[in-house]
């Protein structure tokens, strides 16, 4: 089982991991354009589709990631199939309502990932992890 | 972009999977038509069926909302962005029925609109989510000028299926509420609750703010419309609200030329507002925000809400401000060439959206 404050700093270590994974691909792409680099492609939907999480990117990330583990003949990056599954692992225990970077209430600063989920109202949205 | 790409992936797909569905889903908001987001992050498109009124005149609205943004103030507009869109050749209308069996749901396959796939969440999830109590003030602020910023676009376009609301002259609605789907907030991907850009989407206006049953229906043919709205203004005019808009008893329907004339009114009335008036249309709008948000986010509490969001907030003034700037820009751009684009392109529509240009073209002399 999974408390609350493990699966966030999970979710915060997923997008850190991701964004090594992207600073590894800029530095070994072979494709001139990074855009054209289907790695990256996949990596940066990803990236975003976690950042603005809801029902149907959850959807979207479920399917595009089995998707690419499934497809055979796609050559593919180890360090970015590794992440991938931690992503999908997490995406799976998603609740409706919930964003990764969500703050409880309170006062609006900037959010910091490592101990802002431990508040009641946080709860709420993992009420069975 | 390429839509022809669209039809030969379906193709492609049906055949490689002969029982699997199309990786689309339909989703959840939207009232006009259905529209189908991209499963697979590889699909840059959203896939909207609509009636062929409805999707001429989105298309229109699209297209010009998308060449005013690029024309105004970069420093103050390079943030938006309106997605591409595209009406589909019957080439790929004839995979609706792949789309069908994606939902119990009727979808009606008259006309297909493809449009670019925006990374964001709607404002609608945003608040659902929570997240807006997770920025900083200086992006709360950014939000709220944009929400101003674009309010006055709208007011421009007509558009009453976003953030501004029908026929106000300042008395305050406490029931009125904003639509929060039609834009995405895009937030940066670096680790923190950031704005990143603004995306505004599903811009064609609200059909029965604009147009008659007969009209929507696509059962008057004569195109009419050089007559009605022009004669409206002559050159040494009063401001519309001074001019008498036919009056229509409680059990008469409105005609689309006095629903226009309504939606142009409100426009003057915005274009002529002082800095009081504009500060009441934005309190307006910001009550609205705040209704959506005591609706939409079921994590906040009343109090949570009120500490952030105080009936006497700056961020009203932010509106106001992002409305005040959208005036003057409207005041300084000229739009005529963007409309002899849009008039061209829709020499073969229905009768009905070209109304809608004819609408845009009338509000020029007004701005003017």
């Amino acid at each position: 089982m999974v408390s609350v404050v493990d699966l966030t700093d999970q979710m915060a270590l997923v997008i850190d991991s991701l964004n090594r994974c992207e600073e590894h691909l800029i530095r070994h792409s072979t494709c001139r354009i990074l855009k054209e680099n289907p790695h990256y492609r996949l990596l940066d939907s990803v990236r975003s589709d976690l950042v603005h999480l809801n029902t149907e990117k959850k959807e979207r990330l479920i399917y595009s990631i089995e998707n690419y583990m499934r497809d055979s003949d796609f050559d593919r990056n180890e360090e970015l199939s590794s992440v991938l599954k931690k992503v999908l692992d997490l995406v799976h225990q998603y609740v409706p309502h919930c964003t990764l970077l969500f703050k409880p209430k309170g006062s609006r600063r900037l959010l910091d990932l490592k101990n802002s989920f431990s508040s009641p109202a946080c709860r709420k949205l993992f009420p069975n992890e | 972009m390429n839509i022809d790409q669209l039809g030969l992936d379906l193709k492609t797909f049906s055949q490689e999977n002969k029982n699997a569905p199309i990786p689309f889903t339909r989703t959840e908001l939207g009232s006009s038509g259905a529209t189908f987001i991209p499963k697979d992050t590889k699909i840059p498109y959203v896939v909207k069926f609509q009636s062929k009124i409805q999707s001429e005149t989105e298309y229109l609205a699209n297209k010009f909302y998308r060449k005013l943004v690029k024309i105004l103030r970069k420093d103050f507009y390079s943030h938006f962005e309106v997605p591409k869109t595209k009406l589909a050749t019957k080439n790929i209308s004839k995979f609706s029925s792949l789309f069908k069996k994606l939902t119990p749901l009727e979808i009606p396959s008259e006309s297909t609109l493809i449009i670019d796939y925006k990374e964001g969440a709607t404002l609608y999830n945003v608040e659902r989510s929570h997240t807006l109590f997770s920025l900083s003030d200086e992006d709360l602020r950014k939000i709220f000028f944009s929400i101003g910023q674009i309010s006055g676009l709208d007011f421009y376009t007509g558009n009453c299926d976003r953030f501004i609301p029908k026929k106000f002259r300042g008395v305050i609605n406490p029931l009125f509420r904003i639509n929060n789907g039609n834009i995405l907030i895009e937030l940066s991907t670096e680790g923190q609750n950031t704005l990143k850009k603004i995306t505004l989407i599903d811009n064609g206006p609200g059909l029965t703010d604009f147009f008659d049953f007969n009209e929507r229906k696509g059962e008057e043919i004569e195109d009419d419309t050089n007559n009605e709205i022009y004669s409206l203004f002559e050159d040494e005019r009063e401001p519309v609200l001074e001019k008498t808009i036919p009056e229509t008893s409680q059990n008469q329907l409105m005609t689309g030329e006095q629903t226009r004339m309504e939606r142009q009114a409100d426009l003057e009335y915005f274009l002529h507002a002082d800095d009081a008036r504009l500060y009441a249309i934005a309190k307006q709008i910001y009550f609205g925000v705040l209704k959506s948000i005591e609706e939409d986010d079921k994590i906040a509490t009343t109090e949570d809400i009120r500490e952030v969001f105080a009936e006497d907030s700056s961020l009203i003034d932010e509106i106001r401000k992002g409305l005040d700037l959208t005036k003057k820009e409207l005041r300084c751009v000229n739009v005529s060439e963007i409309l002899d684009k849009l008039f061209s392109k829709a020499k073969n529509f229905h009768p009905t959206p070209k109304k809608y240009l004819h609408f845009l073209n009338a509000n020029l002399n007004l701005t003017r």
